[in-house]
């Protein structure tokens, strides 16, 4: 039985890695495709240094992926609870002006400054996913509306208070003034990067967040809720305080994705990260939804799917240097990042085609058609499956997030 | 000529380690009802299928009088004249009767719809067979049972001929049940052909002509209704004798355990009370079942006893502690067991483990975990202790994924789970429906044998058969008021009857 069970587990975690490989390469072609039809002549060695510019600034991937990662977290871990987080934008930027603000006005001691910086981003987040959880859990108001006012709310009061603070602000730049060394997170030591232990940071989160969902009853009671709330109301779990209590925890990861990003230490000696107030809400908390789809919201699963959208976003930039503009970069990374939110379609037909082959290779004879067991399965899987039309519900499920958002994104 | 309008021959579909069908043969004649019996798993389900296209049979072939015909999907089924009614409906919520009727099918005219021309033609249908609904009410504002018109008015739309029923009486009263009888019936008169999936055997004996048995995927053979028996039918079906007869001996009945007094519960479709001053007592040792036909509010009932929702007015108290307010933990820690009416939307989570919906009610006890930790090993020991008493069969054990198993090994689970919980009280909502002889026999043994062990058991049934031969006590229940306290042994169903159409009304006595 043990071994039967570790077979299954294997099998798939292999299908769903070789379905978001597969989903990948289709970007990738079809992102080929779209740089052929820009410009032909330079396609190869654009596609080339797309595909492999990453590599050469592994720094830059590392720094990029974290802001990325935690709103990945920030989307991920709501939705693991049946909550569509869209607003980590507007936590985010909270969490940025927390850390600014942190940083620009206080004057802890040196060891500790930016500590408390990336704590003060923490607490920003946690307000403003706070503030969805409370309305969802008390007046049943839809999350997804809230949240995504309070990505404008947000960055709109974001850029008042940072514009309309002289310490803060630098209006003859239109930016924010250079952080103090003593605000900077720690560099990873990466040269000619951005690159911190931020990095580090994020990756840690995201195997505890892993850890509360598989292994404490916080994390079931979550699933539980995701999965049929009505049981979980059954079962006697308090889904109000739940609802309230995982909100305030993605906005905190998605507030640390905002300090993470501005307090990262620079290249030049001097300088720092700069916030300009120009009214523009962060694409990185839209990016976290696509992070969070690649990687199906599982924690482990968003930081690779970060490090991959980071990875070919850097690739993109370099790939710009062969006359492409960015706007058809966008678009190939675009296309690369949409067909890889394909991967848990991917899943099901490769999931389809193994059983196919599994149900050819099985031998009448094997089975003993008295034993019990087996013949009761066969019941349920006819009314699983017992309409075309479910097949396709299987499959909305089965990916995680709605197609909505995706929408919502490229918008 | 063939005198058979089908024929499924030596039908073979394999699934990834099962059989399901193993050379089965059925023939349907014209004009006949042919039941299709066997247990949940034995291979009904699968066959319909195949012949409505659903599923490709991997061995075997399908004629149609006489030709042999390919069904590769639902379309190619309904073009030969084949309507399937499913045991889950299918039907838009927010569309009318109509709409849903003529959905797929839409008559127009350059795109345009015409309605009228569908209405006329649904009215005619409806008129014909009796099938009265109307058509522009909304899906999700009708019974179970008008909904269930609607499905049979579609195929009857399609100008089908053969008419596929699966298990279509599992959510009907007896008298939407009864209805339904004289309707097939009037579909035989018409020359329509039926096959009528079911474990119902008493409504085989009382509409079918023939009927073919399955048994693990196998064909045990086919028999005339007339030259057959009940217990020839359900020997066939589940391979051994089966008794209709709950054993159950005398017990004494002990303290009060549930005590409701006053329970006043408002309805969310209308402004009376769905639930209207309620009061009695379940007391340990007992099996009171609350009987009544569906929608006289057992539900609201039930979830006002439960914690799911609010009451309006009276009180609740548990082994003497008022629970009124309580929220659903305490109602649970206070030793209240509930097996919920549906067991897909309540009692479990289906893409949960069974070992995780195991201890649904318990995760939180400091034997499943600590510092907020869960204790893997002991909920795998608790999961694999609870499967094995309570024979809970799954592919996989404690690591199955519950939605992969049978709805009566799903319904096992639920049982285990709520029985072995600590409790004084276990309120069993239609425990029964929709699962087969065997399950149903196993599952009022446990009822017995939670009464036995002196606990209090509540049991709401709209089965005639369950509320007479499982319960101590009889409380009818009738547009939210109890109208009588009956004893099963000195009624009858007749009487019963009586009282669940409000015909009849004695007081409640008070104690």
């Amino acid at each position: 039985m043990r071994l039967n069970i570790k077979n299954i587990t294997k099998s798939k975690g292999f299908s769903s890695f070789t379905s978001a490989l597969l989903a990948i390469g289709l970007g990738l072609i079809f992102g080929f495709i779209v740089m052929i039809v820009a410009s032909p002549e330079n396609s190869l060695s654009g596609f080339q240094m797309l595909l492999l510019g990453g590599l050469s600034r592994l720094g830059d991937v590392f720094y990029y992926a974290t802001p990325i990662i935690m709103t990945g977290l920030a989307v991920g871990f709501a939705f693991k609870m049946g909550l569509f987080n869209i607003g980590a934008s507007g936590q985010y930027t909270m969490g940025m002006y927390f850390a600014l603000y942190v940083g620009f006005m206080w004057k802890p001691p040196e060891g500790v400054h930016w500590i408390l910086c990336i704590l003060a981003g923490l607490a920003g987040g946690m307000i403003w996913g706070f503030i969805p959880g409370f309305f969802k859990a008390l007046l049943n108001v839809n999350e997804v509306i809230t949240s995504i006012m309070f990505n404008y709310i947000g960055m709109y009061l974001v850029d008042m208070l940072i514009s309309g603070n002289a310490t803060m602000y630098v209006s003859t730049k239109a930016r924010t003034a250079y952080l103090p060394a003593s605000a900077q997170i720690p560099s990873l030591g990466i040269q000619n990067t951005s690159a911190n232990i931020s990095f580090i940071i994020a990756i840690i989160i995201a195997i505890i967040l892993f850890i509360i969902l598989q292994k404490t009853i916080f994390g079931y009671e979550l699933k539980a809720t995701g999965y049929n709330k009505h049981a979980s109301i059954y079962a006697g779990m308090n889904g109000k305080r739940n609802i309230i209590l995982t909100m305030v925890i993605a906005g905190g990861l998605a507030g640390l994705g905002g300090a993470f990003y501005i307090l990262a230490p620079t290249t030049i000696p001097g300088s720092s990260m700069t916030y300009e107030p120009i009214n523009v809400i962060a694409a990185n908390g839209f990016n976290g939804i696509a992070v969070a789809l690649l990687g199906s919201s599982n924690p482990i699963g968003i930081i690779f799917s970060g490090i991959f959208i980071s990875y070919i976003q850097r690739g993109g930039t370099l790939a710009s240097l062969f006359g492409y503009k960015p706007e058809i970069i966008d678009i190939v990374i675009a296309v690369i990042i949409y067909f890889s939110a394909f991967a848990m379609l991917m899943s099901l037909a490769i999931a389809r085609f193994f059983k196919n082959r599994k149900v050819k290779h099985i031998d009448t004879e094997d089975i003993a058609p008295g034993s019990g067991d087996p013949v009761e399965e066969s019941n349920e899987i006819t009314p699983e499956s017992d309409d075309p039309a479910t097949e396709s519900q299987v499959a909305t499920t089965e990916s995680d997030m709605p197609v909505e958002e995706t929408g919502r994104e490229e918008a | 000529m063939s005198d058979y309008i089908i024929e499924m021959l030596n039908i073979t579909k394999e699934f990834p380690g099962i059989i399901a069908n193993d050379n089965i043969t059925l023939r349907l004649r014209k004009g006949e009802i042919h039941a299709l019996l066997g247990e949940n798993g034995a291979g009904k389900s699968t066959l319909m299928s195949i012949l409505f296209g659903l599923y490709q049979a991997d061995k075997g072939e399908i004629r149609k009088n006489g030709k042999t015909v390919k069904i590769s999907n639902p379309n190619d089924a309904n073009a030969l004249g084949i309507g399937m009614v499913h045991q889950h409906f299918k039907l838009v919520e927010v569309f009318t009767v109509l709409e849903n009727i003529i959905l797929g099918v839409e008559p127009n005219k350059l795109g345009f719809l015409k309605m009228k021309e569908a209405r006329e033609k649904v009215l005619e249908l409806s008129e014909k067979y009796g099938l009265k609904v109307n058509p522009d009410a909304l899906i999700e504002k009708i019974s179970v049972g008008m909904q269930q018109r609607v499905e049979i008015l579609k195929m009857l739309f399609r100008d089908n001929e053969i008419l596929i029923f699966d298990e279509p009486t599992a959510v009907l009263t007896p008298q939407e049940i009864d209805e339904l009888m004289d309707i097939m019936r009037g579909f035989k008169n018409e020359g329509k052909s039926i096959l009528f999936i079911t474990h119902k055997l008493n409504e085989i004996m009382a509409v079918a002509d023939r009927c073919t048995v399955l048994w693990k995927g196998k064909c045990v053979g086919t028999v005339d209704i007339k030259d057959t028996t009940k217990e020839e039918l359900s020997r066939m079906m589940v391979g051994r004798d089966v008794s209709f007869e709950v054993e159950k001996k005398d017990i004494e009945a002990g303290d009060v355990v549930l005590s409701v007094r006053n329970l006043t519960v408002p309805s969310k479709h209308h402004k009376k009370n769905a639930v209207n001053n309620v009061s009695f007592d379940v007391r340990a040792g007992e099996i009171v079942c609350i009987a009544g036909i569906d929608g006289n509010g057992q539900t609201e009932f039930i979830s006002a006893l439960t914690g799911l929702e609010k009451p309006s007015g009276g009180t609740i108290t548990l082994c003497g502690r008022n629970i009124t307010k309580a929220n659903i933990r305490t109602r649970s820690k206070a030793g209240m067991s509930h097996i919920p009416e549906d067991r897909h939307k309540h009692g479990l989570v289906l893409d949960y483990t069974l070992e995780e919906n195991m201890v649904l009610q318990r995760y939180w006890e400091p034997e499943f975990q600590n510092k907020g930790f869960i204790r893997s090993r002991n909920v795998r020991e608790y999961a694999e202790r609870l499967i094995d008493q309570y024979d809970v069969r799954s592919a996989q054990g404690p690591v199955t994924v519950v939605r992969s198993m049978s709805g009566g090994n799903q319904q096992k689970a639920i049982i285990a789970r709520e029985i072995d919980k600590k409790h004084e009280l276990l309120v069993a909502v239609q425990p029964t429906r929709g699962l087969d002889i065997g399950a149903i026999e196993y599952i009022h043994k446990q009822l017995v044998a939670t009464r036995d062990a002196g606990k209090a058991v509540l049991l709401v049934s709209f089965e005639l058969d369950e509320v007479m031969n499982v319960s101590d006590r009889i409380l009818v229940m009738y547009e939210g008021e109890i109208v009588g306290e009956l004893d099963p042994k000195k009624t009858t169903v007749q009487e019963l009857g009586l009282y669940m159409s409000g015909a009849k009304r004695n007081v409640v006595k008070e104690n």
